[in-house]
Order: structure tokens, then sequence, then C-alpha cells
């Protein structure tokens, strides 16, 4: 355990897997900005791949936490990584598809199924 | 009699800390082995009060408080907190814990920390209940540039607007977002006159002007007034922040795929999709937002 209130991350095989546990609500919000910057760092550690974001426990979010998974999403692209998503609310569901994310990025329904979606993933 | 749930993975402390509440007060007490275990005791007791450890494996005691906040607010969490396990225990009370007990204290402060919390959530569930007898809202609020100020808003508008009986759940989640957005839009881009594209050229230095600005005049002395109108039919909500003001005709659509990866525009689009009307006045500082009631095929909104 880390300490971390915004977001919790484990390593499976090459993917790090990101639980989000509550919402960002601002870019300005030290905690999150700093937790976050630690998940970039562990993205780029030399054994991950591919970045999983499980949305179990937040019901929605906004154009902040949007925003910094195109940055993530970005870092990955550059070394062929995938991001993957799972267990999104209805309206996560609609926010993602409302920003058109849901043709950058794919939406399961399970964690197993985010998991067999990135193939090599260990 | 309020049903405590204790949560702790050592079998030992959970008798030590069950056998405290049984002693001294009437508490039925429920017992789990870790966070998760505890989510599924919720369906099982329907507890009034949570009391955790804060390191068990499966989900620990920081995640558990995420989870109850988030899924079910008005019950409190206390922590039961070890030598070593402060800072996390500050993280947890940041994160919505009611309050904590050293564990080397449990026989001295444990069974008062509980009955204060418990005073304290009756309180809350009373203020829950009146909530639910409001028909019709209407009021303003005046923020300083503030952004701590906004999630407190934002829960009490959430609230405002399922007690009304505007909207169900979900839709009401969906206006939550688009305030939000729009909250944060006349904070940022109008009061402090921040510039999206600045964030896309450099993060660190959008950030320093937002710390520079909110201490510094005239941005730190403005304003964001909020007017509210929420009936069962409809909700009218009137943000204005005293900046210039911009001409959102002017904002890139950010679903274009050149602007996907940019971080223009996706505030504006989420109002746009979760409210029913969104009209900016001429100078472009004032939003005015409409929710409307939609019946669904039962009748209920």
């Amino acid at each position: 355990m880390d300490g971390s209130i915004f977001f919790s991350a484990d390593t499976k095989g090459n993917v790090l897997v990101v639980t989000l546990l509550r919402s960002v609500g601002s870019i300005a919000e030290n905690d999150a900005r700093d937790e976050w910057a630690d998940l970039l760092e562990q993205a780029d550690d030399e054994g991950i791949q591919h970045v999983l974001l499980d949305f179990t426990a937040l019901h929605y979010f906004g154009s902040v936490m949007l925003e910094w998974m195109v940055t993530l999403w970005k870092k990955l692209r550059e070394r062929e990584g995938k991001l993957a998503i799972c267990n999104v609310s209805s309206v996560g569901r609609e926010i993602l598809h409302t920003a058109k994310f849901d043709t950058l990025w794919d939406i399961h329904e399970s964690r197993d199924e985010a998991f067999s979606s990135l193939g090599d993933a260990a | 009699m309020p049903t405590i749930l204790v949560v702790d993975d050592s079998a030992v402390d959970r008798r030590l800390v069950g056998g405290l509440l049984e002693k001294v007060a009437t508490f039925n007490v429920q017992y789990a082995t870790d966070g998760r275990d505890a989510m599924q005791q919720f369906e099982v007791c329907d507890p009034d009060l949570v009391v955790t450890d804060l390191i068990m494996p499966e989900m620990d005691g920081l995640e558990l408080v995420g989870n109850v906040v988030s899924q079910h607010p008005l019950v409190p969490v206390i922590l039961m907190t070890g030598k070593g396990s402060e800072e996390i225990a500050v993280k947890a009370l940041r994160a919505g814990a009611a309050s904590y007990v050293p564990k080397n204290e449990l026989n001295n402060l444990l069974v008062q920390t509980v009955n204060d919390v418990l005073t304290v959530a009756r309180g809350d569930r009373s203020q829950a209940r009146l909530m639910d007898c409001m028909v019709r809202n209407e009021c303003t609020f005046v923020l300083k540039s503030d952004e701590s100020m906004i999630p407190p808003l934002i829960n009490y508008l959430h609230r405002c607007v399922r007690s009304v009986g505007l909207c169900d759940e979900t839709n009401s989640v969906r206006v939550c977002v688009a305030l939000e957005e729009a909250l944060r839009n006349a904070l940022h881009h109008g009061n402090l006159e921040l510039a999206s594209s600045l964030r896309e050229e450099d993060n660190n230095k959008y950030l320093d002007l937002y710390e520079e600005r909110r201490v510094t005049s005239p941005y730190r002395d403005r304003r964001i007034s909020i007017e509210i109108n929420v009936t069962p039919e409809s909700g009218s909500f009137v943000i204005r922040d005293e900046g210039p003001g911009f001409d959102p005709r002017e904002l890139p659509d950010p679903t274009d795929p050149a602007n996907l990866e940019k971080a223009t525009g996706r505030g504006l689009l989420l109002m746009r999709t979760f409210m029913d009307d969104v009209a900016f006045n001429k100078q472009g500082n004032q939003v005015t937002m409409i929710k409307r009631s939609k019946p669904s095929k039962n009748g209920s909104t």
C-alpha cells in the first residue's frame, strides 16, 4: 500500500493495472497531479508495455481526467503499447463516447476481458 | 441499535475491537476480513458505521474509505491506525474517513469516538431526510476564486436536483458533470484568464500561472456567481464570471480527429451534451444551462 488516494496501481506481467479511486476534478489538485505523475513514471518502467484503467469505483469523470488519459495514451503509443479501459459506468461511457475517445481506446465490461484484449500481456 | 462493521484481517484484532464495542455499549457488531468482504457485508447487514484496519489484503482501508464514500456516503468510517501508518491515515481522512483511533489507544478512545461519530452521522441523516422534502430550490452562490469550494457546491446541487425530483440518479450525475465543467471554465478561463493552449504547450507553466493569478489582483478579486432555480419540471443554472469573456464559436471542435489530442473545448462539449440548452451571453462570461425533466414510460423521471 502506497497511500494513494486517487489511483492505486499494481503490475501484472507487462501491464500496469490502475484502479481509479475518486474523481479528479482539477488539474490544480496537487495530490492528484502528483499521483498521476507517479503513474506516468511507473508506465515508463522497462517491463511495462500496456496500461489497464479500471473505473469500478468511479461513477463519472470530467475533462481533466480525459486530458490525462490522452497524455498516458500518447506515451504508450510511442512504444506500441495499448490502453485498455474497463468497468466504466453508463455515464462514463457517455463521456468517452461524447469525446470520441471510444474510437481511440477499447472499453471492456470486465478486467479479465480488458486483459485478454491486451494480447501479449503476461 | 446501531450496527457497527468491524473490518480487520487479523482475527485476534477483530475479537478485541468487537469485544470493546459489545462490552461497553449497545451495538450490533458485524465483521469483515478485508475491504472487499466489507463491501459485500454492506448488502447483508447495512451498517451504520465502519471501523477498519488500514493495512489488509485484497482491498485495504484506504481503498475501502473511497468505496464507502462513493457508494454509501452517509456511513462514516473510523480508521484504526498502527505505528508508521500516520501518513496513510492523513490521506484516508482527506479521502473522507470520519476519524481515527491509534491501535494502542483502542481501550481508551474507541467507544467514545464511535459514539461521537454516530452522533454526527445521525445529524447528517436528518439533514438528508430534510433535503428529501425539498420541492423547489431557488438560490444564489457567490464564490471567490477558490477551487476547493467547487466539490461541496456540486455535492449540494446533486442532492438538490435529486431531492426536488428533476431527474434520476444517472441524469443528476450528468447535470453535475456539466456544472463542474462550467464552474472550472469560469474560474480558470474566465476569472483567471488562463488559456488552454498554454496547457498544451507547457502544463507546468499553466499551473505556475494559475498559482500566481489566484493571489494577484485583479484576478483574485473576481467572483463567480451561480444562480440556481430547480423545480421538478426544469433546472436553470446561470454561471457568471468576472473575466473579459470569450467567443465560444472560436473554440475548435474537440471531436474532430485532428483535435482529439488537444486540451481545448472538451468541457464545453460535455456541458452541451448533458444539458438540454447551453447559451452564452454576448460577452461570453455568463452561461445559462437548462435541464428539463424527461418523464419515463412509467411516469417517473
